[in-house]
């Protein structure tokens, strides 16, 4: 953090006011923990601090790692390769319902034991190379070819090496660190609570989408987490600051409420009734009015969630985005984004639904070139602050929570 | 994974009344891969009129597809789905662009899902 004389001296904190729209310093009195000091661009560029996110984070948190729409069956697999660790994870979901991972290895010379990307269960998972194979239900090694051929003084230990899993709402979380204490429960805290009930059977993964871009995660992920963009940036940007998203009387978005979930945070949006859709919009919606009226119980049609360290767990409308931001390099990340919503039973609500992807789509490109083009200007090292509005709180809040974490603060 | 898409088609199966639609069967596109580039590779003029055509007829084409469960689709139902498809893919480039591309946004191929060929 550098240190700035930033903070005007002589202005008082003004509370917030009836509507919330018009106050100033909201965030700054109701969370006075995160400051309102400038913080520092070298987290975004410094291969020190890369290493420490790798060994003081990614290694000691849990990490959401897919969710059931993963699964192509009931009983079924998936492999995850998670770069910033190095390691590829099988997560195999057994007829009874349990998830577990285990390291994607085989205990013989430590082949990738699967290498398709997903598939029903099988009963046995064989490695190619020599077919050694591991019983689904527990990773227990089953058969090796030829096996008198070996030296054992104990097979036990050459059974698939488990990783702490554990799951919460469909969503599959795992941990690396062996010698961590605390629980998936304990991780999500009060933003677990808060979702603890939501239905999210109701929605269906339609659409994953795996961008490559050359940017810090945290550029990424700091660039999806506020709103003020909203009116200025692009033109479907511009398009949905005309309602979609509330704006106050000068055309500005505001944040309607935020909240700090222990590690995790939330802010959200109203909506305005003048939102004038297009053309399209208008006689696609009309078509079949039922399909739009809200299905899910939120109180306003925007939530945005950062689960730490790096998913965003949001709410659109009758749709739900997930993102997992997944560091690679200083200034290399995969976005991944998935999109929920109701399942299409019939072709018109597939029309729909292709709708509010596609803009939604569009919407997301017309970000995803910034994060490029911010990389390059912290990289250049032109400046080594960064500074943050009321409107930018959440950004604070994660940053907060990240130096947090790496002190040690698991909740 | 390739990034070359089959040439689209010339003629198409549709259902019966939306035989019109038939001079748009090259928008009967398969996959989102193939209508990006459609958007992308296809003059805004053409796309604004292909646009602007099944517009007008959206509560026809949707009161139809209606009563089109996802399970079992006829292939001129297919046909027809695909169409209404490109039509929505165009629609922000027409409404809200006006041109093909996302202006200053990334490479809009990049946005293709993974799930394709999967849902």
């Amino acid at each position: 953090m550098t240190d700035l004389q930033v903070r005007p001296s002589e202005t008082e904190p003004i509370g917030p006011e009836e509507d919330g729209d018009t106050a100033t310093r909201r965030w700054a009195t109701a969370y006075p923990e995160l400051g309102t000091e400038p913080i520092s661009t070298d987290r975004f560029i410094s291969e020190e601090f890369f290493e420490r996110e790798r060994k003081e984070v990614f290694a000691k948190s849990w990490v959401n790692v897919g969710s059931n729409h993963d699964f192509p069956s009931a009983a079924a697999f998936f492999v995850r390769d998670i770069k910033v660790l190095g390691v590829s994870l099988l997560v195999v979901r057994t007829d009874d319902g349990k998830v577990q991972a285990y390291h994607n290895v085989c205990s013989h010379r430590g082949n990738k034991l699967i290498w398709e990307q997903n598939g029903p269960c099988p009963k046995v998972f064989a490695c190619r190379f020599h077919g050694w194979g591991y019983q689904a239900t527990d990773g227990a090694l089953a058969s090796i070819p030829d096996e008198e051929q070996f030296y054992f003084s104990d097979k036990s230990t050459l059974d698939l090496v488990p990783v702490r899993t554990d799951t919460w709402n469909g969503f599959i979380f795992v941990n690396l660190d062996d010698d961590g204490t605390v629980d998936l429960h304990e991780h999500l805290g009060p933003l677990g609570e808060k979702l603890a009930d939501f239905p999210f059977e109701k929605l269906t993964m339609e659409y994953r989408y795996d961008v490559p871009e050359k940017a810090n995660w945290k550029v990424a992920l700091d660039a999806q987490n506020e709103i003020y963009h909203v009116p200025m940036l692009a033109p479907v940007h511009r398009f949905l600051s005309g309602g979609a998203f509330h704006t106050n009387d000068d055309g500005y978005t505001r944040v309607h409420t935020f909240d700090r979930l222990g590690l995790h945070s939330v802010y959200t949006s109203e909506s305005d009734d003048d939102f004038q859709d297009t053309d399209s919009g208008v006689a696609n919606a009309a078509t079949h009015p039922a399909f739009g009226v809200l299905q899910l119980p939120l109180e306003t049609p925007f939530a945005f969630h950062v689960v730490f360290p790096n998913m965003v767990l949001a709410f659109f409308n009758n749709s739900m985005f997930t993102y997992n931001i997944w560091p690679e390099a200083v200034d290399q990340t995969t976005w991944e984004i998935r999109l929920h919503y109701p399942k299409p039973t019939n072709l018109a609500e597939r029309v729909l639904v292709e709708q509010a992807k596609s803009r939604f789509r569009d919407l997301l490109c017309e970000d995803q070139a910034g994060h490029e083009a911010l990389q390059v200007g912290l990289t250049s090292q032109a400046r080594d602050i960064f500074v943050l509005g009321e409107q930018e709180v959440q950004i604070r809040a994660f940053h907060h929570n990240l130096d947090n974490y790496m002190d040690g603060v698991r909740r | 994974m390739s990034t070359t898409t089959p040439a689209p088609p010339t003629t198409v199966a549709l259902p019966a009344g939306f035989e019109w639609l038939g001079r748009y069967a090259k928008w009967a596109l398969d996959g989102e891969r193939a209508r990006i580039e459609a958007r992308l590779t296809t003059p805004i003029e053409e796309s604004r009129l292909f646009y602007a055509s099944v517009l007008a007829e959206v509560p026809a084409i949707m009161a139809h597809l209606l009563g089109c469960p996802v399970d079992d689709v006829s292939e001129a139902d297919e046909n027809l789905l695909r169409i209404m498809l490109s039509y929505v893919e165009v629609s922000n480039a027409v409404e809200i662009y006006e041109q093909a591309e996302v202006p200053d946004g990334a490479d809009l191929r990049l946005f293709v899902s993974v799930l394709e060929g999967t849902r």
